[in-house]
C-alpha cells in the first residue's frame, strides 16, 4: 500500500487494512462481478484510508473557526475607487449587492455554513458531514439543494453567470 | 481528467485561520459559481457512485480516459471533492496495479 512508503503511517497502514479486511468480509455479498474482486477491494480500502486522513488532518479544526467569517457576505467585486462611477462600475455594484441578496434570501444556515466550510475552507465532505451530525450522502443532498436554489434563483432573476465572471475578472 | 498525487496533500496540517487573508477568494468564488451553474436537478449521491466506481474506474483505466462515459458519475466526481480525491487514488493504484 502507498501508505507504507512513509515509515510514520505504517501502523495507520496497517489499522487500514484490517478495516478493510473487516469490511470486505461484512459486504461480501453486495459484490456483483462489475469489476475485477481486487479493484472493489482497493475501492472499499481508499475509502476507509482517505476517510481516516482526513480525520486525522482537520481534527484539530472546528467548523465554528472556519465560518466565523462568512465569506460569502464578501463576493470579489471589487470596485476600485480611483475609477470614475462609470456605467459599468454601477452596474458591477448592483450585481454584486444582487448576488449577495439572493445568497442570503435563498440558503438555510446549515447549507451556508456547509457551502462555506467545503467550497471555501477547503474541509472534505466527510469531516463538515461529522461535525454537522449527518452522513456525508446527506450533506452531499445539502449542499446539492443549495446550488439548486441559487441556481434557479439566479435565472429567475436574469443573472448570467458569464456577467458576473466577466465582473470578476475585470474587478 | 488531470491525476494529482491523492496522499501527499494529506500529510499537510490546515493553515490556522488567523493567518489567512481575510475576504472571499476569488478564484474560489468562480468555482462556486461555476458549480452552481453546472448543478444538475438528477445529480447522483456519494453512495450510488461510491457502488459504480470501482467499474467506471477500471473502464477510465482501460480506454485511458472518460470520454463522455457514464456522464452522471463525470459530473459528481466533478461536484464532490472526497469522491473526486477517492477516484484519482483508485486510478493511481489500478496504474500501479497494471505496470
Amino acid at each position: 500500500m502507498a501508505f507504507q512508503q512513509r515509515p510514520t503511517v505504517a501502523p495507520l497502514a496497517e489499522e487500514v487494512a484490517q478495516d478493510t479486511l473487516l469490511r470486505v468480509l461484512d459486504r461480501l455479498d453486495t459484490f456483483e462481478g462489475r469489476s475485477q474482486f481486487t479493484t472493489w477491494v482497493h475501492t472499499i480500502a481508499v475509502r476507509i484510508g482517505l476517510t481516516e486522513l482526513r480525520r486525522q488532518k482537520w481534527r484539530d479544526v472546528s467548523l465554528e473557526s472556519l465560518t466565523d467569517e462568512d465569506d460569502l457576505d464578501n463576493v470579489p467585486l471589487q470596485i476600485k475607487s480611483d475609477l470614475p462611477a462609470t456605467e459599468t462600475l454601477i452596474e458591477k455594484a448592483d450585481l454584486l449587492a444582487r448576488i449577495q441578496r439572493i445568497i442570503a434570501e435563498e440558503l438555510t444556515e446549515k447549507q451556508r455554513i456547509a457551502l462555506v466550510a467545503v467550497a471555501f475552507k477547503g474541509m472534505p465532505l466527510a469531516e463538515v458531514a461529522r461535525r454537522m451530525g449527518m452522513e456525508r450522502n446527506a450533506l452531499y443532498k445539502l449542499l446539492h439543494d443549495a446550488r439548486l436554489h441559487l441556481k434557479k434563483r439566479l435565472e429567475k432573476e436574469g443573472i448570467l453567470p458569464s456577467d458576473v465572471y466577466a465582473a470578476i475578472e475585470q474587478g | 481528467m488531470r491525476l494529482t498525487n491523492p496522499f501527499s496533500r494529506f500529510f499537510k496540517k490546515p493553515a490556522p485561520e488567523s493567518s489567512k487573508k481575510r475576504g472571499m477568494d476569488k478564484e474560489k468564488f468562480q468555482q462556486m459559481l461555476k458549480a452552481i451553474e453546472q448543478t444538475r436537478q438528477d445529480e447522483l449521491s456519494c453512495d450510488e457512485v461510491a457502488a459504480l466506481i470501482a467499474q467506471f474506474s477500471e473502464i477510465v483505466q482501460d480506454r485511458g480516459e472518460a470520454d463522455n462515459l457514464m456522464p452522471l458519475i463525470q459530473h459528481h466526481l466533478e461536484m464532490c471533492s472526497d469522491c473526486r480525491e477517492e477516484f484519482e487514488a483508485l486510478l493511481r493504484i489500478l496504474s500501479q496495479s497494471n505496470a
